[in-house]
């Protein structure tokens, strides 16, 4: 346990000082592009528990993270929580949502949960464009608060957010990885029957799986609707996170906590980069282009590539 | 609910034509998946890529477009042999199959799909051919002639693979290699290569129908989403590789949705596959003729 | 029998049409060795299924220990004490050797979580996989995986042993290897289950042999009374 609160602690100070430096630029788009960053740190980090961590591919990383984003918006149409209690909230919704697909499609082969999860997706962004409570296909305008204590803007302030979540998540899944949880889920993923005839209670620990996994897309997405200020269920559902989410842990490298947040970074800066130069879906296709390399050519991803040289360094 | 004998009759006979073109959509996962146990989730963007293949055609030459696709179906052929080759030497050589062969094949959906956007943009294509616009009517029932003529080749397409699959040694090979890699090997034929011919096949049917498709509705990079359900619930239903399964599971699932579209709209079409598919495999996933 | 570790009654299973076991009948004394026979596809390995929980029977009893095991999921079954190797190892490849045998330690063996390293290395030693504890699965030979296919059984601290096809393609003295420890795990007290080909271990190791052919249990009884019994003998030739 000393060594993860050592990471935690290590973690929050990196963050703090990131937070400092893109301060320092006095630039807001600075927190925009960062934020988007964030972001997407916490999606891949979120789908390799599921996807990296257990072997289940999630295809439906879009429905999760709508769903963070609509319970914003609800919560804003309805009871006007602040954001602080917001987060949480569209967390424990998505949470659960992912526990009962979960239980409904985890019986089924790996295969079928995949296309499930392509399914709810499709039948979750169909409901939200029936939905006018919500906006339906129009969308809807949330106002972002003129200012807030502590920060020298809103925008300032979603930005430590993110930041915060985004050390949330990487501290959760290095946790998960290192604990007899995360190692329930490597041996499920290797070879389910075997598991189970070590003992390993498989459908609970796919559960958890999924629960957190859900919990962690649904806090991403909560703070959105004031990050955009215009939610639709386009800009929402869109295929950039299905594809990003599985890319960017691919890349990065599946089997621990590093490898999503690499691939985010890198992976993430790059888009930040080539959607001002090139056009967005150029920007979509490289994405496409370097997941279908990296899954081909270096299945371990650039953790993969470079653990090997420092578990070297390690014992020389 | 608005009834009416005729709009019912007319929901019939609209559902078995769309089934007899769905089961040309499917009959390639009935080999991918339901025989070769290889999950090509980017199916439905072969499908799309040789719709637009045959907008190409249509448009430059004036010619027709399921012919051109019919002719052009030895490329597809190749296109499908080559990247069961790459699947084959980085995931089923290695034992990875699960978590990255879907992911590689999800990749390839999206390349498809983004390159299409790219050189096509967002605008729905069609395509001009002389049985598009008439139709029949017989009593009370309309047949269009866009729906009628994909449906009848498509059935011909799948009656033909059927007998190549069950009156040729190759296609007994491939019907063989789904139950028993061994007795492959023992008959001396190569497995991979069976494999690689399944696999191409599959792809050169989806190519094909893909020209069925733009002839009865438009077309636009992005609807290759939908057909991920349709096809995966057709495959599943019949049987997992049953040819006979697959036209029966599309004949149902042809219905289902034309009943859906004209009683209830349109726009819970898609979530009619989706629904069948987790029903089966909730209930019966061995399907309706599986073995 | 009267102390039976194992009693499954009328065990019968089906697929579609097709019927892998009838009314099979499948005890086995605490501490016996009892070999299961049959000619390839006889239903040994849906048997094993049914009492592992990897398959439920249609008809039947699967009683462990006086308690019914109808209805409960593998890892239950294997956490009260059954545990099987599989006829093809199934290592976890992304774990070393050691890591292996702890999950079963973790989840089914029970114990202090501090100890469970170093009670991974002592089964190792036991099995005689000591020196490859920190490779990873993939280095080993096909000896070293049925040995650690067995470590992990015994991680699960079990009283009943289903080793499947645990010597098919060795060599005879990897066989004999293999046959020593199994042996030894049953001096233990743990009752042991062999399903084999290899004619020369099953004689050697087993106490009763029980014979399966098409589903049906045709022979059960004194090695060799069984090995002599004409209907055996048609079974395995005769085909």
């Amino acid at each position: 346990m000393k060594s993860s609160l050592s990471f935690l602690a290590v973690s929050i100070i990196v963050a703090v000082l990131v937070f400092f430096a893109a301060a320092g630029v006095g630039n807001e788009y600075v927190y925009f592009a960062g934020y988007t960053i964030l972001q997407y740190i916490v999606l891949a980090t979120a789908w390799n528990i599921l996807g990296g961590y257990t072997g289940y591919v999630n295809f439906g990383t879009a429905g999760f993270f709508a769903m963070g984003a609509y319970s914003t918006v609800v919560i804003y149409k309805t009871i006007q929580l602040p954001l602080l209690l917001a987060v949480p909230i569209g967390g424990v919704v998505t949470g659960i949502f992912g526990l009962l697909m979960g239980y409904l499609t985890l019986r089924l082969r790996g295969v079928f949960f995949a296309i499930a999860t392509l399914a709810l997706a499709i039948v979750l962004n169909t409901l939200i464009v029936n939905w006018p409570f919500v906006g339906g296909s129009r969308g809807v305008y949330i106002i972002r608060p003129r200012d807030i204590q502590f920060f020298a803007s809103y925008v300032q302030f979603l930005f430590a957010v993110m930041l915060g979540l985004a050390v949330l998540s990487v501290w959760i899944a290095r946790v998960v990885e290192h604990s007899k949880l995360g190692r329930g889920l490597a041996a499920i993923r290797d070879d389910e029957l075997a598991a189970e005839c070590a003992g390993v209670p498989t459908l609970r620990l796919k559960l958890i799986s999924t629960t957190l996994s859900g919990f962690l897309m649904g806090v991403a997405g909560a703070p959105f609707p004031y990050y955009v200020t215009y939610v639709d269920p386009g800009g929402t559902f869109n295929l950039a996170y299905a594809v990003n989410s599985i890319a960017m842990p691919i890349i990065g490298g599946t089997t621990s906590w590093l490898g999503p947040l690499i691939g985010a970074i890198l992976l993430g800066t790059l888009q930040q980069v080539a959607t001002v130069t090139i056009s967005s879906a150029l920007n979509l296709l490289i994405v496409g282009v370097l997941l279908v390399l990296f899954v081909t050519l270096a299945p371990n991803g650039l953790v993969g590539l470079f653990a090997p040289m420092l578990r070297r360094k390690k014992h020389a | 609910m608005d009834f009416s004998l005729d709009l019912f009759l007319n929901a019939i006979v609209a559902g078995i034509l769309l089934g007899g073109f769905y089961a040309a959509v499917s009959v390639g996962i009935s080999i991918s998946f339901g025989m070769l146990d290889v999950v090509n989730i980017a199916h439905p963007a072969f499908i799309i890529l040789g719709s637009f293949i045959a907008y190409m055609m249509n448009n430059w030459l004036g010619a027709d477009p399921i012919v051109t696709t019919i002719v052009l179906a030895p490329v597809f052929f190749v296109f499908g042999v080559a990247i069961y080759h790459i699947y084959y030497v980085c995931f089923e050589r290695r034992g990875r199959e699960a978590l990255s062969g879907l992911a590689f094949f999800f990749g390839i959906m999206f390349i498809t799909e983004v390159s299409l956007l790219l050189v096509f943009g967002v605008d729905y294509r069609t395509v001009q051919a002389a049985y598009i616009g008439p139709s029949i009517v017989v009593g009370l029932v309309g047949l269009p002639m866009r729906l009628f003529v994909p449906c009848l080749v498509s059935l011909v397409m799948v009656f033909a693979v059927q007998l190549y699959l069950q009156k040729t040694f190759i296609g007994r090979c491939i019907l063989a290699v789904s139950q028993n890699q061994r007795a492959l090997q023992l008959m001396g034929a190569n497995p991979i290569r069976i494999k690689q011919i399944a696999f191409g096949i599959s792809i050169a049917t989806a190519a094909v129908a893909g020209a069925f498709l733009i002839v009865i509705q438009p077309v636009e990079p992005s609807i290759g989403r939908d057909y991920i359900g349709r096809v995966f619930a057709v495959c599943v239903l019949g049987g997992m590789g049953s040819l006979p399964g697959t036209v029966l599971a599309a004949m149902i699932l042809g219905v289902a949705e034309s009943f859906t579209a004209t009683f209830y709209g349109p726009s819970w079409a898609p979530a009619v596959s989706f629904g069948l598919l987790l029903l089966t495999l909730a209930v019966r996933p061995s399907g309706l003729l599986g073995r | 029998m009267p102390d039976a570790i194992l009693r499954a009654t009328s065990v019968s299973k089906h697929f579609g049409g097709f019927v892998a076991l009838e009314n099979v009948d499948f005890d086995v004394a605490t501490g016996e060795r009892v070999g299961l026979l049959g000619p390839n596809g006889s239903g040994k390995s849906t048997l094993v299924n049914c009492i592992t929980g990897t398959l439920h029977n249609d008809t039947g009893d699967v009683v462990f220990q006086g308690e019914n095991l109808n209805g409960m999921v593998t890892h239950q079954r294997i956490r009260r004490g059954v545990s099987r190797t599989f006829q093809i190892p199934r290592p976890f490849r992304s774990m070393t050797v050691r890591e292996n045998v702890e999950i079963a330690l973790m989840y089914a063996g029970g114990g202090a979580a501090s100890s469970h390293r170093d009670e991974a290395l002592t089964i190792l030693d036991q099995v005689g996989l000591g020196k490859q504890a920190e490779m990873e699965t993939r280095q080993l030979s096909q000896v070293e995986l049925r040995k650690l296919e067995l470590a992990r059984a015994m991680a699960a601290r079990p009283k009943l042993l289903i080793a499947d096809e645990a010597m098919a393609g060795l060599s005879n003295s990897e066989v004999d290897e293999i046959l020593k420890l199994l042996f030894q795990l049953n001096e233990r007290g743990i009752s042991i289950v062999m399903i084999e080909h290899i004619m020369y271990a099953v004689m050697k190791f087993s106490q009763r042999i029980c014979v399966l052919v098409a589903g049906k249990k045709i022979a059960d009884g004194d090695p060799q009374a069984v090995v002599t019994n004409p209907e055996v003998e048609k079974a395995y030739l005769g085909e």
